[in-house]
């Protein structure tokens, strides 16, 4: 085993330019004692490595298009490529291992969500984010401003109608749930708020039937309605009746 | 609110010329790469919604403010994780690597080099994400202890013995994942 010794802090210290004037010292410490020599040069040698891996892990190129594009929409909707394979070809190699090491039955893709999934993190979602108040990315009740912000933002079209029937739009925000971006809207109603979110159905398997009505779900106080249509799940959630977020559901679904 | 292509905001500068540095900061948190990106993107909004209004300067350290910002937004992803309760892990276990890539020594120097790269990169997936923080932020990033403790919202004290937690955490991963099998387990080591 490697022998430590109590001043190998110092020794960071001085890797890091941060020793100020007990630099002399430690340097002289250093030479005298054999563990903090040995641990010098493995962190130099750890240090270097580490800012070499760094290099391969930038952005992809249409993340800065997105936030500082020249042209209003160029490049807004996200990419959705993975590059599993980019940069140093390690992520590939980390990618494949984390798949080979995942147990089987976890949902390691899209294609083999349930249906559940989705509802247990809209739920999840709208108690952290609505219920505790947090900003959304466009606020505003004009929808006219808000659906296409958010729509240029999602790699999916959403549906013609966002706002059910008797609700006033309180603003838009874009989330990342189960391996997917989906849009979701705030509304009010009944002195609530309630959320929509929408995302790209493919792969979800399970109890959303394309066209059939919204099912009834509910955790923590707070209810579902969630369905399937044309290729999106949809699922509106708050904390009013079942049978109330039922009801705007079809509001949608007309 | 603010619009992504608007280009008289303030911060504009700043956050462009982090956006490298914030991209890791968010992959080390999350360590998924679109979620990152999709993290970063969000503090871009809030740093632009923050400075509406705001002239050039109002804020005393802007990148630091930036990466605080985004540091934040990270956590609230990853306890909203916890929340659905469905933790997608990339945790590599280095341990676990097949011969092919766990550095016996191999005649291709370009090839020994690219696997010392990922072991050091499957180690820091490994690594718990506060020593990953750490390393990024002060190692990778360069920052002062200052800066870095400023970020983290922790003091200085506790960025330097963090600091020193995380070396000789990635020392040990990278020493234990390049031994021979025949070679003794440490002690206190997993198996």
């Amino acid at each position: 085993m490697m022998s430590e010794c109590d001043r190998m802090i110092d020794v960071d210290a001085l890797i890091d330019g941060e020793a100020g004037e007990d630099a002399a010292t430690i340097e002289r410490h250093i030479r005298a004692c054999p563990a903090c020599r040995a641990y010098r040069d493995d962190i130099r040698r750890n240090d270097a490595l580490l800012r070499r891996a760094a290099r391969g892990d930038a952005p992809d190129p249409a993340l800065e298009a997105r936030l500082f594009g020249p042209s209003p929409g160029a490049g807004a909707r996200p990419d959705r490529r993975r590059m599993l394979l980019g940069g140093l070809g390690v992520a590939a190699c980390a990618a494949g291992l984390g798949l080979m090491l995942r147990p089987s039955s976890a949902p390691d893709s899209p294609d083999s969500l349930a249906a559940t999934d989705f509802r247990t993190a809209v739920l999840g979602d709208f108690a952290t984010h609505i219920v505790a108040d947090r900003p959304l990315d466009i606020e505003g009740s004009d929808t006219a401003r808000v659906v296409p912000w958010v729509s240029a933002r999602v790699p999916f079209v959403l549906p013609g109608r966002v706002t059910p029937e008797g609700t006033r739009l309180l603003g838009g925000r874009l989330c990342w749930l189960i391996g997917r971006r989906l849009a979701a809207f705030s509304f009010e109603v009944d002195d609530a708020r309630i959320g929509l979110y929408v995302a790209g159905a493919d792969g979800l398997t399970g109890l959303l039937d394309e066209g059939a009505g919204p099912v009834a779900s509910g955790r923590d106080g707070l209810q579902g309605a969630f369905w399937r249509d044309r290729g999106l799940a949809l699922g509106l959630v708050g904390p009013v009746s079942a049978s109330r977020l039922l009801g705007l559901a079809g509001t949608l679904r007309g | 609110m603010p619009r992504p292509d608007d280009e008289t905001r303030p911060h504009d500068r700043v956050f462009r010329e982090n956006l490298p540095a914030l991209y890791r900061l968010a992959y080390t948190l999350l360590r998924q790469r679109e979620e990152a990106e999709d993290a970063v993107q969000d503090a871009w909004l809030r740093v632009a919604r923050a400075g509406e209004g705001q002239a050039e300067g109002a804020v005393r350290h802007p990148r630091g403010w930036m990466f605080r910002i985004l540091r934040n937004l990270c956590i609230d992803r990853l306890r909203a994780r916890r929340t659905h309760l469905r933790i997608v892990s990339t945790d590599i276990d280095i341990d676990t690597l097949p011969a092919s890539a766990t550095g016996t020594a191999r005649a291709d120097d370009a090839a020994e080099a690219a696997d010392t790269l990922a072991r050091t990169r499957a180690a820091m997936e490994r690594m718990p994400r506060d020593l990953a923080e750490i390393l990024t932020l002060v190692v990778i990033e360069g920052m002062s202890y200052r800066e870095a403790a400023s970020v983290l919202e922790i003091p200085v004290g506790t960025v330097r013995s963090r600091l020193n937690r995380a070396r000789r955490d990635l020392r040990d991963r990278l020493d234990g994942a390049g031994r021979a099998p025949h070679d003794t387990i440490r002690p206190g080591r997993r198996p």
